[in-house]
């Protein structure tokens, strides 16, 4: 028996297609993936102004890039500008997540103890 | 024969821990061919670093570890504050920086990368496991010409510190335990000239008793699996929130087993239990019963629990974000993935309804691991490498 993983994902998907499924939205935050999101998002935020060219033509491209510069520079540092404020808004959205979770837990905790005494005075 | 010593930040036979387990599989196995040491720190616990092992050196199943102190312990709350200074963008992030990171990150050693530095010429290669920590990053600057990394790297932001770029970049020779972290990697560092394999390790099975395998048929049904340490950095918190949902559109009588350490809440579910930390024959007599063993995590160097799985024919369901987990089941052909619930749901009824083509996964996926991870191959490609770089 031939087994393709592939072909069998693309018969699930098809099914989902089918079953109007894909139009639902993902509900629900995902922790791990909000992590993961906000990693890439500190890591790629900068957008470099100067990039070497690279290939044929170096010197050439070189030169349009210099020509271009009054019109990209700007535009690339307003966008610089919006990425860093984006990102210091997620990195203070991860210490509240953070905080928020640390609160839950205790709460947790204390729910799970009252709920023991509680349990153990009934059987008294 | 030639000495060789293996580096990792602990190591043990109490120590839990992917890379720390690999380092010591790998130790065990190649001291028939070289002559084996272990470096390592006294550390016990990741957190903190605080030294435990009270021996500077010791003989553990016949491989000689030399322990050496960390100055100071690692206090966790001060370097969550430092790496969320350094991972700010509008930090102007420097060299400086990153090695006062590296140093608060530990364990912080001196003295095991004094001893690498004094004893360079007394090891003919010093194999350095995980790129991340102050042992690795410190140590192999002083035995570029006589280093091996084996990073298990992923795609996470400490990778693009500058500070790792030498690591990366002047070593002898690299070990990737999967394809795709070699891709990875090379993309990342521009290193493909760096001499290299790709081998993982072999996998060991304890023989399950009939009685074993009966037992947990009777006593749980039909099951999927969850193997390995509950936690929300494991997506744990992701295949709770999915399996409540399976449930609530499909009625079966499937239940989610889980066996491993729980360091987050558990949903109070009836088809949802929790085993707790087993032994290794209950947790394989376990696998071998399943649907399918189930892996949420987006993060995975390797998994040998895949890997466990596809040993004892039990196919698998993984987190398609993961790009190791899901070349697993594509060069097995003994796994699905899924990257949204209705693909999670789909996996799994696709599994239940399909019992030849999981049997069929299941055969596949003991091939896979017959061919790529057995012991006498990982030991012969590791061989290879290890004498190369040390030939020259």
């Amino acid at each position: 028996m031939e087994v393709n993983i592939e072909k069998i994902m693309d018969e699930i998907r098809e099914n989902i297609v089918k079953n109007g499924l894909d139009k639902e939205e993902e509900q629900g935050f995902s922790k791990e993936e909000y992590l993961k999101n906000a990693g890439i998002i500190n890591n790629s935020w900068n957008i470099p102004e100067h990039v070497e060219p690279t290939g044929k033509g170096k010197v050439l491209k070189r030169g349009l890039g210099k020509l271009l510069n009054f019109a990209i520079l700007p535009r690339v540092r307003k966008q610089n500008e919006m990425n860093v404020a984006l990102v210091r808004t997620i990195n203070q959205l991860t210490a509240y997540i953070g905080e928020q979770d640390e609160a839950i837990r205790k709460l947790n905790q204390r729910i799970d103890k009252l709920e023991k005494e509680l349990k153990d005075s009934k059987k008294e | 024969m030639k000495r060789i010593a293996l580096i990792n930040q602990r190591y043990g036979l109490e120590v839990v821990g992917g890379s720390e387990f690999y380092t010591r599989l790998i130790a065990e196995h190649l001291k028939e061919k070289f002559e084996v040491e272990i470096l390592t720190t006294k550390a016990m616990d990741y957190v903190s670093w605080e030294n435990k092992y009270p021996a500077d050196v010791e003989e553990i199943n016949g491989i000689t570890v030399r322990r050496f102190e960390n100055d100071k312990q690692r206090n966790s709350q001060q370097f969550g504050e430092i790496t969320q200074e350094i991972l700010n963008p509008q930090f102007k992030r420097t060299i400086k920086d990153e090695s006062e990171w590296i140093d608060a990150q530990g364990p912080f050693c001196p003295k095991i990368v004094e001893y690498i530095k004094e004893n360079k010429d007394n090891y003919d290669l010093f194999i350095f496991v995980t790129y991340l920590y102050y042992t690795t990053c410190r140590g192999i600057r002083e035995v570029f010409d006589k280093s091996v990394l084996i990073p298990t790297a992923h795609d996470e932001p400490y990778i693009y510190f500058d500070i790792y770029k030498d690591v990366f970049k002047k070593c002898k020779a690299i070990v990737f335990l999967t394809d795709e972290e070699k891709e990875f990697v090379n993309k990342t560092f521009q290193n493909e000239e760096i001499r290299n394999c790709v081998t993982a390790v072999g996998i060991d099975m304890p023989a399950v008793s009939l009685e074993d395998k009966e037992a947990f048929k009777n006593k749980y049904g039909n099951y999927i699996i969850y193997v390995g340490r509950i936690d929300v950095s494991k997506g744990c918190d992701d295949l709770f929130k999915y399996f409540v949902k399976y449930k609530e559109r499909n009625k079966n009588d499937l239940k989610l087993l889980l066996m491993g350490k729980a360091v987050m809440d558990i949903p109070k579910h009836e088809d949802i239990i929790n085993l707790g930390f087993v032994s290794e024959e209950d947790k394989f007599a376990g696998v071998l019963n399943a649907s399918a063993l189930i892996l949420p995590s987006h993060f995975e160097s390797l998994s040998i629990s895949v890997l466990e799985a596809f040993q004892v024919e039990t196919p698998v369901i993984v987190n398609g974000k993961c790009e190791v987990l899901k070349g697993h089941c594509r060069k097995s052909n003994a796994g699905l993935y899924y990257e949204n619930y209705y693909e999670f749901e789909g996996a799994l009824n696709y599994m239940l309804e399909h019992e030849d083509v999981r049997s069929e996964m299941g055969r596949l996926g003991r091939e896979y691991v017959d061919t790529y991870y057995r012991w006498d191959i990982v030991v012969d490609k590791l061989t290879n490498l290890f004498n190369s770089a040390i030939e020259g």
